[in-house]
């Protein structure tokens, strides 16, 4: 199942019936999760729920909640939109890491490193090919290989490869 | 046995029962693989620490309430009308309308007002967009010449499999690809050819200010040259080809669409461009950055505003066929569509495909 692309298909269709407790039992059991992937991706706590609001309603709008493909679907959408909300933000010049409230009461030193080094990794992600990107976040947010196969739409068994070549990528970016 | 991929000991890493026990085996006698797991298992620790973020522990029963308590019109209305597809579509409309010819066409009282030389990306929020006035209750508009129903209704004059048929109807080369992605599938192609028509949009200022009463607004005082004048869009022939395209998801998504148009003139009974520009840039609900983007580009006459929505996509200029093109998509093959003038033609090539595959498409055009 491509998520991404099933994420993508939302053209002029009529809204499916929405069978609102099945969508609720989504909701309680994926909120977190997809929260916790776009937090990945932007570093601001605010943002990252503002994304999974879209990604719930983009999904409920046109997806029934008793789909197989419902949890991927939510983590595909929740890494590339979140992705997009990243480059939108460069391009808007928005101050980066407004989650620095997160940091009070650590040593402002540290807290300028962190958000130094927060800064340059969303930078990088910015600029790495998509694919690598959403392996990277999908990954490091907790999800197994084969539940981040399902959202990418690919084989269990690339997974391995395609993080390590997102990681090189990323390293390589981040290189001094 | 040879050495272990990359993929397996990075795997091996984070999920160490996932391996054969040939992997296994192998691994254990292996010291270059052991030590590329190393390696590797090093590099992933290093990345751990740089992806590291604030851990959150968000309420959903919190997060569910606001998204019931959003109002439906937010949460159903703007990002539909904010979906790839759509606003390509959008700025498909804006970009075939604003390309001109230079001299035929045009009635005695209309004179030509744009000719546009650039494509000018101008970025655009969600909020831009679901604030935009409803420009259509300006004035009236009315539709004239033979392919008048089908622009107006979505009709075609010709559906057909045979591209020589397309270009007799149509008048127009109707290029085809010489290359295409594999998951499109060519045999499935299917030419669409809609008739030349003209639009035109009169002006009407106590329409509007009657639709802005209802809606209790006041507008801007619509200047008098622009009150009764109207503007006029010749467009067509056109042909579209469709191709299906092959996805793993089988999802609804229109399939690649390759567009060959006589490129459409925009004439005007009297307001000039910078007439139109000030005066609509006035109205309530264009925001002052957009209003400042587009004010911003110089010379409305040769430069083309193209809406952008900014979370959704990213605009380039690229050269296909020797032409200057503008180039909407990225490579996560949601949507990408290229557009771009050639001789008196406009052509576009989208669809549910990286932007390289659409621009290598697009260079692949071939005419006969």
């Amino acid at each position: 199942m491509n998520a991404r692309a099933l994420e993508a298909a939302d053209g002029p269709t009529v809204a499916k019936p929405v069978a609102s407790t099945a969508f609720e039992r989504l909701f309680a059991a994926e909120y977190a999760r997809v929260v916790r992937i776009a937090q990945r991706v932007l570093a601001d706590a605010a943002e990252a729920e503002d994304v999974a609001q879209e990604v719930f309603v983009s999904f409920e709008r046109k997806h029934r909640a008793d789909e197989q493909y419902a949890a991927a679907w939510l983590h595909a959408a929740a890494a590339h939109r979140a992705l997009n909300a990243l480059r939108a933000r460069k391009r808007r010049a928005v101050r980066e890491e407004r989650g620095a409230r997160v940091d009070v009461g650590v040593d402002p030193h540290e807290a300028a490193e962190r958000s130094e080094r927060r800064r340059a990794v969303r930078d990088a992600l910015r600029r790495i090919p998509e694919r690598s990107a959403a392996v990277l976040v999908l990954r490091y947010s907790g999800l197994s290989y084969a539940e981040v196969a399902l959202a990418l739409g690919v084989g269990v068994g690339q997974i391995g490869t395609l993080l390590r070549r997102a990681e090189e990528r990323i390293r390589k970016e981040l290189a001094p | 046995m040879s050495h272990l991929a990359d993929g397996t000991l990075r795997r091996i890493f984070d999920e160490p029962n996932a391996i054969s026990d040939h992997e296994r085996d192998h691994l254990a006698s292996c010291a270059v693989c052991a030590a590329r797991r190393d390696a590797i298992a090093d590099d992933a620790r290093t990345v751990t620490k740089l992806l590291d973020v604030p851990e959150l522990q968000p309420d959903a029963s919190v997060a569910l309430r606001r998204l019931r308590a959003a109002p439906a019109a937010v949460r159903f209305s703007s990002p539909r009308a904010f979906r790839a597809p759509r606003w390509l579509f959008a700025a498909a409309a804006v970009v075939l309308v604003a390309f001109t010819l230079t001299t035929t066409g045009l009635a005695d009282s209309f004179i030509k007002i744009f000719e546009p030389k650039q494509f000018v990306p101008v970025t655009v929020t969600q909020a831009d967009l679901r604030a935009m006035p409803d420009l259509s209750a300006y004035g009236t508009m009315t539709w004239s010449g033979p392919g008048a129903a089908q622009w107006q209704k979505g009709g075609t004059a010709l559906k057909t499999t045979d591209v020589a048929a397309a270009r007799a109807r149509s008048g127009l080369a109707v290029p085809t690809p010489a290359s295409l992605p594999a998951n499109v599938d060519r045999s499935s192609v299917e030419y669409r050819v809609l008739d030349a028509a003209r639009a035109t949009f009169t002006f009407d200022a106590a329409k509007a200010r009657a639709a802005a009463a209802q809606q209790n607004a006041t507008l801007p005082p619509m200047p008098a040259n622009i009150d009764g004048s109207s503007l006029a869009v010749d467009v067509g022939p056109l042909v579209m080809q469709l191709y299906k395209v092959d996805r793993a998801s089988g999802g609804d998504m229109p399939g690649l669409v390759v567009v060959d148009a006589r490129a459409p003139v925009v004439s005007s009974t009297g307001p000039s461009v910078r007439d139109f520009e000030n005066y609509l840039l006035a109205q309530p609900g264009i925001s002052p950055t957009v209003a400042a983007q587009i004010r911003a580009l110089g010379d409305p006459e040769t430069m083309l505003p193209v809406p952008i929505p900014i979370d959704y996509a990213s605009a380039r200029t690229v050269t296909v066929h020797g032409q200057s093109g503008l180039l909407v998509g990225d490579s996560t093959a949601v949507f990408s569509v290229v557009f771009w003038r050639e001789g008196d033609a406009v052509r576009a090539v989208g669809g549910p495909l990286t932007d390289a595959e659409v621009l290598a498409i697009a260079n692949s055009l071939r005419q006969g």
